[in-house]
């Protein structure tokens, strides 16, 4: 009797504990794949080589973040409040600085939509943005011109950001494409290379073995392949050459593409992404801005 | 005695987990009921954007519609209810009666096509436009921490304990169906 009244408040004790947490269904928008997102395929390479360019030279000369998402349509959404939600997903500007920006373009609904991270709300207004969309977006896309309507408003608002920055932008997108940049990506790839590779050359190297302190070799084996979205598990053996000791120690491989909303790679600071630009820059490799619906909109 | 021991050494044992996940379901609470509070800051910056932008875009179009009073006045009211506010529920309530004189004052510059040219007042319509989208993003995540809040309160076992912490059920911030139908003025 006694233990049953116990056992009664053990197990409401125990669910008290155990309270689920509140699980809300994620939201399937596309990854980013740079600067430049043309979910619709409507631009060619070298105009998204273009954009790409002029973007992340405003990136590392400024720090910020500025996107251009194409889609077919915002559906479920109406436009601007698809922008919201991506730019929520995508993190664009800097963390802390809020200093992103994203054009959306909406085929179906046949509307743009800028959205501004709340960083740069006072550098582009509402009205700033609107008289952009009028005077260098809106004439080129009733045309159908769509990739230079991005170009023309994206720079125009670039030269907004930099003379705000005080700095001065190439911003003519054919240039500059291959020597300073492509120095840069070299270098940063070189650095990548270098911190993949330094510290599991360390971790081989590091351990004796400490039965008889002769070198140990390392032995990497995948126990769970990474896939896409979720880290996989994978095992270091260590053995010894001279007298057969081994240890085993089990690590988590990372997912292969990196998850949205996630900040860029550990290790690489915020205002190292720049450094990427042109090369195309990782999934998910904005900074973690935010914006609340500031910008302007407009159809065609 | 040893079972006496045992018993004690049980009831100790409940008490410091019941202590403690009381103590975590409290905490967690504060700090859902928190985030609920810094939404509705940013949400009332919002409004107080909106209540700073109209005098502007008033004066802009009484320039061109002076004799449109009614909906100026109306505007006005709205407007005054909103400073006046205190609670949560009548700035809720100021706020959805301001939209819906706003969205009269849009149909009416419908019928003025050289105020819709001016630039001054596309500039302003800009503004308005993006502080209804900035409120209208503001207000779903506020929705959403509430949500949250509400959901976290009510379900068991967390609803036997928030009422005894002081903890009820937040309101959301719905818009009426008349203001839901602001017309949004696309260029």
């Amino acid at each position: 009797m006694k233990a049953r009244g116990l056992f009664a408040l053990f197990v409401s004790i125990v669910l008290l504990v155990l309270v689920p947490l509140t699980v809300y269904p994620a939201e399937l928008f596309p990854l980013p794949r740079g600067y430049a997102n043309d979910f619709a395929g409507i631009l060619n390479p070298d105009e998204v080589k273009a954009i790409e360019n002029m973007l992340s030279e405003l990136e590392r000369t400024t720090g910020v973040e500025f996107a251009v998402a194409i889609v077919d349509s915002s559906s479920p959404y109406d436009p601007k409040m698809y922008a919201v939600r991506l730019f929520e997903q995508w993190g664009i500007g800097k963390k802390g600085y809020d200093n992103g920006l994203l054009m959306l373009i909406s085929l179906q609904e046949r509307r743009v939509e800028v959205e501004v991270g709340y960083g740069l709300e006072p550098v582009l207004t509402d009205g700033m943005v609107g008289e952009i969309l009028d005077d260098h977006v809106i004439p080129h896309f009733a045309r159908g011109e769509f990739a230079q309507g991005i170009i023309a408003g994206l720079r125009q608002a670039a030269l907004i950001v930099a003379e705000k920055y005080d700095v001065k932008l190439e911003a003519i997108p054919e240039q500059r494409s291959t020597s300073p940049i492509g120095v840069l990506a070299l270098a940063g790839i070189l650095l990548v290379i270098l911190m993949l590779v330094l510290p599991r050359a360390l971790g081989r190297l590091a351990r004796k073995c400490p039965r008889c302190k002769a070198r140990m070799v390392a032995i990497d084996r995948v126990i769970v392949s990474a896939t896409a979205s979720t880290p996989g598990l994978a095992v270091r053996i260590y053995k010894c050459l001279k007298c057969g000791y081994t240890i085993e120690k089990q690590y988590r491989t990372s997912p292969l593409i990196a998850q949205p909303g996630s900040v860029s790679p550990k290790g690489l600071g915020p205002w190292f992404g720049g450094g990427f630009g042109g090369a195309g820059r990782p999934s998910g490799g904005f900074g973690g801005g935010r914006s609340g619906g500031g910008g302007a909109g407009r159809g065609w | 005695m040893r079972n006496l021991l045992i018993v004690l050494g049980v009831i100790v044992l409940i008490l410091f987990v019941v202590g403690g996940s009381l103590a975590g379901t409290y905490n967690r609470l504060v700090g859902l009921n928190e985030a609920v509070q810094a939404q509705w800051a940013q949400v009332e910056n919002q409004l107080q954007r909106r209540w700073d932008l109209i005098p502007n875009l008033v004066e802009t179009v009484k320039g061109y519609a002076a004799h449109e009073q009614e909906v100026f006045i109306a505007i006005a009211e709205a407007r005054a209810k909103l400073a006046g506010g205190t609670t949560v529920q009548e700035k809720v309530e100021a706020a959805s009666q301001l939209e819906s004189a706003l969205a009269r004052l849009l149909v009416i510059v419908e019928n003025y096509p050289e105020l819709k040219a001016d630039k001054t007042f596309i500039r302003l319509q800009d503004e308005l436009t993006g502080t209804e989208n900035r409120l209208a993003t503001e207000r779903m995540r506020f929705n959403d921490k509430v949500q949250e809040f509400n959901v976290t309160i009510k379900r068991f076992p967390t609803v036997l304990l928030a009422r005894l912490l002081g903890f009820t059920e937040k309101t959301y911030f719905e818009i009426t169906d008349e203001a839901r139908q602001t017309p949004q003025v696309k260029f």
